[in-house]
């Protein structure tokens, strides 16, 4: 077990490690950061200042190895459009919102999904399951930033019973949490179906039934602790649409979180946040996934 | 307990179990009848499709839901019936009076739970804990099935184990709550020869101690000459030939027995080819009006596709008795 926490780190360190390669790469090959830096009609001392002031005249690898040295340190630099401040703290102030969207968005799938994908599959071609199957349709057959304005639209214009934009209340989080979930409950609700319907089938559901086992412990503990990999699997995947969801989401409900965050650098060309948003992106997507990793082998002792 | 030896722990009769297809529903075990007395091991032997395992579900009441149910007949142990009683008390029989060894040890097991856990969870079921507490108990019955170092496997999940010892741990759940009657359903076809030898007479061992009737699923002939005290031979859904192996295997009397023993190989003398049964086994939908097996039958005349043969009694008394369903044997 401490064994394969150990590869399951150091494989979560390397990827961080090639993101910052690819980061740093992305970075150079858009182009001299000095001319969006400076006006244009700054003389040629003032930019071979930035340019010494920057390192940009240093070989690759020791600018590399300059900015692995800061980022480690979390410095992506200052930024530009929010003046004062350093790149990741901008980053960070804006963190909360986001974990809290997108934390409210996955516990409404796996809360709606799990039980919803258990249901159908218990009930294979019953109403329930076309019930399931329908919502899990709709779900998939709508775009997140279509829903969220047509959410807006009936749930805060018509019967203004939610804020249609902004933060600072629950009742701020409903419709743009419901906007990200409801793509999520789709695959979830699907995959947990398929994967309770080939357990439910196993020789083990059968012989737990022949020790006189009750059908809802067969079902919830017999099958859904070996079906439950599979959505599982999808959790990780999940934990990463979601932050890229956020990106769309955020902007259609002015939500003050990372993603929009995003958007507004990019607009604003601002290098070291749009740097640091995905560094932070990508750190939050390995930690889900390393979380993933760990709960397979809870989950599955073959793992180990 | 009233242990009569030889009053039958369970008796079946006319057991009637309907299977939904595609073209219609129709009747997968036809009319079977047996009794299983104590300390007895009763071979059901038949080709896949004869509805031996399907009798077996169908005595547990695990047929597969919305696909097969029981139609008819009844199922008799200890003076209840049950195919009457509700399904909450069936519960209580399952695992408790009736317990049931699987044909594949890699799956039968929960791939998620220790060996401990799933044979406590049995006993939790329907037993008192001892002072000692349920996990003792689990190792003694690993003990009991002779897997050695049993307080180290209660704590092995089932991939940490071989084939022969997963397929013990399933007999250990078998006879955690000390049943009156195992249903194995070919407890052995996975096991490689040595494995199998070793598990046959653990079953017979145990059987001694415990006095449990077991219900032997197999098409194996070998198998039943080697640890079944009585046979019944399945074909097309009815029990064709009833009676103690050593009889039936001396004088078999219905042509379905005669040419399955004849294409069993013998080790001694000389055989040459072996004889095999033409045509093949009736699938359900299309089963012959008269005699279910005269279409492959060499002595088959007119009487027999028309008309269903009856049960003749060919001598014997209780476990002796012994019975075939042919129109050739009634004079």
């Amino acid at each position: 077990m401490q064994r394969f926490f150990l590869v399951k780190l150091v494989e979560s360190a390397i990827a961080l490690w090639v993101i910052t390669l690819i980061v740093f790469g992305l970075t150079h090959f858009s182009g001299n950061p000095v001319g969006a830096l400076l006006p244009d009609d700054a003389s040629p001392e003032q930019v071979a200042f930035l340019i010494n002031k920057l390192g940009l005249d240093q070989p690759i690898h020791i600018q590399y190895l300059r900015f692995l040295g800061n980022a480690v340190q979390g410095d992506f630099g200052l930024s530009m459009k929010w003046p004062g401040q350093s790149a990741m703290d901008v980053v960070l102030s804006r963190l909360p919102a986001t974990l809290t969207l997108g934390g409210m968005a996955m516990l409404i799938s796996v809360v709606i999904a799990i039980p919803l994908g258990v249901a159908s599959a218990t009930r294979k071609g019953t109403i329930v399951d076309s019930f399931a199957q329908g919502i899990a349709l709709i779900g998939q057959s709508m775009p997140s930033f279509w829903l969220g304005i047509i959410l807006i639209w009936v749930f805060a214009v018509g019967l203004g019973m939610f804020p249609t934009s902004g933060s600072g209340t629950w009742a701020h989080l409903v419709l743009p949490a419901i906007s990200i979930a409801w793509f999520q409950i789709s695959a979830l609700t699907r995959l947990t179906r398929s994967a309770m319907l080939e357990v439910l089938d196993a020789e083990y559901v059968k012989l737990a039934r022949a020790k006189g086992v009750s059908e809802p412990i067969i079902v919830w503990k017999h099958a859904l602790r070996n079906a439950a990999v599979v959505p599982l699997t999808y959790f990780g995947v999940l934990a990463g649409s979601v932050l890229t969801g956020s990106v769309v989401i955020e902007t259609v409900f002015s939500w003050p979180g990372l993603g929009w965050t995003a958007i507004e650098a990019i607009k604003a060309r601002d290098f070291p946040v749009v740097q640091s948003v995905v560094i932070v992106f990508a750190v939050i997507f390995i930690l889900a996934n390393l979380l993933v990793d760990l709960l397979y082998a809870y989950i599955d002792p073959r793992i180990r | 307990m009233s242990m009569n030896e030889n009053q039958p722990i369970l008796s079946v009769r006319d057991l009637e179990t309907m299977i939904e297809t595609k073209r219609g529903e129709f009747a997968a075990v036809d009319g079977v009848s047996f009794d299983l007395y104590p300390a007895e091991t009763l071979g059901i032997v038949g080709e896949s499709g004869s509805g031996k395992s399907l009798t077996g579900l169908s005595l547990m009441r695990l047929l597969p839901r919305g696909i097969g149910r029981i139609s008819g007949g009844s199922v008799e142990l200890d003076g209840s019936d049950l195919t009457a009683i509700p399904e909450a008390r069936m519960r209580k029989v399952r695992g408790r009076d009736i317990a049931m060894i699987l044909q594949d040890p890699q799956t039968s097991l929960n791939p998620a739970f220790t060996i401990g856990d799933q044979i406590v969870e049995a006993m939790r079921l329907h037993r008192k804990p001892q002072p000692e507490g349920f996990m003792a108990m689990a190792v003694d019955t690993l003990r009991k099935v002779r897997v050695a170092a049993p307080e180290m496997r209660v704590k092995a999940y089932p991939h940490q184990m071989s084939g022969g010892m997963r397929q013990r741990a399933v007999g250990a759940i078998a006879i955690s709550c000390q049943p009156k009657v195992i249903i194995a359903d070919e407890p052995t076809t996975s096991l490689d020869v040595t494995v199998q030898a070793q598990y046959l007479r653990l079953l017979r061992e145990l059987q001694e101690q415990t006095g449990m009737g077991i219900l032997f699923i197999t098409h194996d002939f070998g198998i039943v000459a080697r640890v079944c005290h009585r046979l019944a031979v399945m074909y097309a859904g009815q029990v064709i030939e009833t009676g103690p192996v050593k009889r039936v295997f001396d004088r078999p009397s219905h042509p379905y027995t005669q040419a399955l023993l004849n294409s069993v190989p013998k080790l001694s003398g000389h055989q040459g080819r072996l004889p095999a049964i033409e045509g093949q086994p009736p699938a359900l939908w299309a089963k012959p009006k008269g005699c279910r097996f005269s279409p492959r039958c060499p002595y088959a005349d007119d009487r027999c596709r028309a008309e269903q043969p009856p049960v003749t009694h060919l001598g014997g008394e209780g476990r002796d008795r012994h019975t075939a369903s042919c129109w050739r044997l009634l004079p």
